[in-house]
């Protein structure tokens, strides 16, 4: 698929909560070839080598979001960035984002997506793309770190925010809120991105519901192109498990394939 | 011949600038970015007689202006390689360059005859230094002896002419660079990566699955310049010359250091079109100076 080296000016940046920047980027060359679930990776300070991975937030015609949580060096010098400044990017990567739900066989059962945390950056464009109605279930620790509520509301039929100690919205893990959205209704599938115990309890939970899920992977990268191999995660084929790299040909997997190790 | 060519055992090589092993799959990545035939040679990811799948993950980690990776030489087997990923490399106008590791000397040679007997190979990298894999690999790079035998073995088993890479991870490289030479290389290719390990200091484990890897990429530059200067000074063979190259400039340290020719490897992870402003750069420079490769080549005036 196609993927282009592109000087990205940030035209707009803010800050959703403290350590996590929303920017939107000029991306005239990268954003006609974007589809959900895809990622860019972007050169970060002279003094780090490898770029860093970031999902695609949203896009528009010749712009892109991004969301992006400062954890180490890396996103913390991409959060510092400023309105003006040039970002180098590579973009956008990833043969297998979230499928886009086909609404035109008369299914109009509904898409769930389930979000931890960051993880919830991807799925806004995996909702604003979606010919079918969508629910969204987004699981944050605290109030203080919700993220995205209002923007997935806009284009959500409805969103269920829980918090892990109960402070806003549904108390407990997102997979309890969840599970009572797919308990009421026939969902298509789900749609899920967070960190690896949040993605195996939705993997376990469709399962057992008998839903269909897809699984966006994370995993430390080299080349974001498929060349170097390092970005190695367990699937299981027809012909047994092996190494898929993520940053080619996913990040996105269907449940089935994922080896939870 | 233009002012970038050169010759490496009699193979032309249109300019310097070729791209070290593992660093450019086998060429479909980098494809959509820039003509391959621009390069001097691509060298393709490390061979192996059977299918591997590599180590567990992580698989790579970031150091100071480095990075550390434990791939483990995942590849689809030299049959897979001559069936799948050839002809697409056969529509290039540039060196192939089939890198190999066996477990044992017979295993690298049977490799060497299968390649021959393809067509469309150029030359054969033998690797001896592979840090990443249990058994063979860097094994026989660590000792005269073991890098003798497998040499020997390839020699018998072709004509294409044959490069041997070289491991960092030795007290003396010169004694290494001999052995090859005694044993029959007509070039040789340092440096591969140097052995290390990262610990995570919070939960004290270490970061790559396979515990240690290979460090490449600037951080490495140093060491590989004095291995070169060492090496094609003592050894009557060409050398190519890696570790850390991402500019022209790099690229003329290792010229000026005895180097033949050189690969780009890890900044083909950072920037897919390394390769080629490498070139670009060297190409630049020489017309400002009016000189060409070879008049630099091991041209450094050391104290
Ligand atoms: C496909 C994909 C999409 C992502 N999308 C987003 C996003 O939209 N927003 C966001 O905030 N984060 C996202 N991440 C995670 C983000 O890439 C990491 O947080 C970031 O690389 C950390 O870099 P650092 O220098 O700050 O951390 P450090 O820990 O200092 O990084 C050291 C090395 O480890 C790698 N690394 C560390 N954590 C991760 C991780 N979780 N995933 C992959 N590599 C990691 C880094 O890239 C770097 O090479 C995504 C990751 C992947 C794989
Ligand atoms: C991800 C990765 C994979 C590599 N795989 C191989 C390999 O399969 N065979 C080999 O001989 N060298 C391999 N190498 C070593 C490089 O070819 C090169 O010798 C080394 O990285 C030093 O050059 P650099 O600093 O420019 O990367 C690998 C290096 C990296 C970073
Ligand atoms: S990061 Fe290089 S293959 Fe995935």
């Amino acid at each position: 698929m196609a993927c282009v080296l592109e000087q990205c000016p940030i035209l707009y940046r803010s800050e959703l909560r403290p350590g996590v920047v929303d920017m939107v980027l000029g991306a005239p060359r990268i954003a006609p070839l974007c589809s959900p679930g895809q990622f860019v990776h972007i050169k970060c300070s002279p003094d780090l080598l490898l770029r860093r991975p970031i999902s695609l937030c949203d896009v528009e015609q010749d712009t892109i979001r991004l969301v992006i949580e400062s954890v180490g060096k890396g996103s913390q010098w991409l959060c510092e960035r400023q309105a003006g400044e040039l970002l180098d990017l590579l973009g956008p990567l990833g043969d297998h984002g979230f499928p886009v739900p086909d609404a035109a066989q008369g299914d109009s059962r509904p898409l769930l997506l389930v979000g931890g945390g960051v993880g919830s950056a991807p799925l806004l464009y995996c909702a604003k793309s979606s010919p079918v109605p969508v629910d969204a279930a987004l699981g944050f620790g605290s109030a203080g770190a919700v993220i995205l509520e209002r923007d997935f509301a806009r284009c959500c039929r409805s969103v269920t925010v829980s918090t892990d100690d109960g402070s806003y919205g549904f108390a407990g893990f997102v997979t309890g809120a969840a599970q009572q959205l797919l308990e009421k209704e026939a969902y298509r599938a789900v749609y899920a991105c967070g960190n690896m115990t949040m993605l195996r309890a939705v993997a376990e939970l469709t399962q057992r519901l008998d839903v269909p899920c897809y699984l966006s992977l994370d995993e430390r990268m080299g080349c974001g192109l498929g060349a170097c191999l390092v970005c190695a995660v367990k699937v299981r084929g027809e012909d047994g498990e092996h190494y898929s790299h993520v940053c080619k040909q996913g990040p996105v997997y269907r449940r089935e394939e994922v080896v939870f190790e | 011949m233009s002012r970038l060519g050169v010759t490496i055992a009699g193979v032309p090589f249109k300019n310097p600038v070729t791209v070290a092993s593992g660093t450019f799959g086998f060429g479909r990545e980098f494809a959509p970015f820039y003509d391959l035939s621009r390069l001097g040679g691509i060298v393709v990811k490390g061979l192996t007689p059977a299918p591997r799948e590599g180590n567990r993950p992580p698989r790579i980690a970031e150091t100071p202006l480095g990075i550390l990776n434990s791939v483990g030489l995942q590849n689809p087997g030299v049959e897979a390689f001559v069936r799948d990923e050839l002809p697409f490399l056969r529509g290039f106008d540039t060196n192939i360059i089939a890198n190999i590791t066996g477990a044992t000397p017979q295993e690298y040679a049977d490799m060497c005859q299968t390649l021959s007997s393809a067509g469309g190979v150029d030359m054969i990298e033998i690797n001896v230094s592979c840090p990443n894999v249990k058994e063979g690999g860097a094994l026989f790079g660590a000792s005269a002896s073991g890098i003798s035998s497998v040499v020997s073995a390839c020699r018998k088993a072709t004509s294409l002419p044959l490069i041997v890479k070289l491991s960092p991870n030795v007290t003396d490289i010169v004694e290494m660079a001999k052995a090859a030479h005694q044993a029959g290389a007509d070039c040789l290719s340092l440096i591969n990566t140097l052995l290390g390990m990262r610990i995570d200091t919070v939960t004290r484990r270490p970061i790559l699955g396979n515990n240690m890897g290979g460090l490449s990429g600037p951080a490495v530059k140093p060491v590989a310049v004095r291995m070169v200067y060492q090496v094609a000074r003592a050894v009557p063979l060409p050398v190519i010359g890696m570790g850390g190259i991402s500019t022209a400039d790099d690229a003329v340290e290792f010229l000026l250091a005895g180097a033949t020719a050189v690969s780009v490897g890890t900044a083909n992870l950072v920037n897919p079109m390394a390769a080629v402003e490498v070139l670009e750069g060297l190409r630049d420079r020489l017309d400002s100076t009016g000189e060409s490769v070879c008049d630099i080549i091991g041209a450094v005036i050391p104290y």
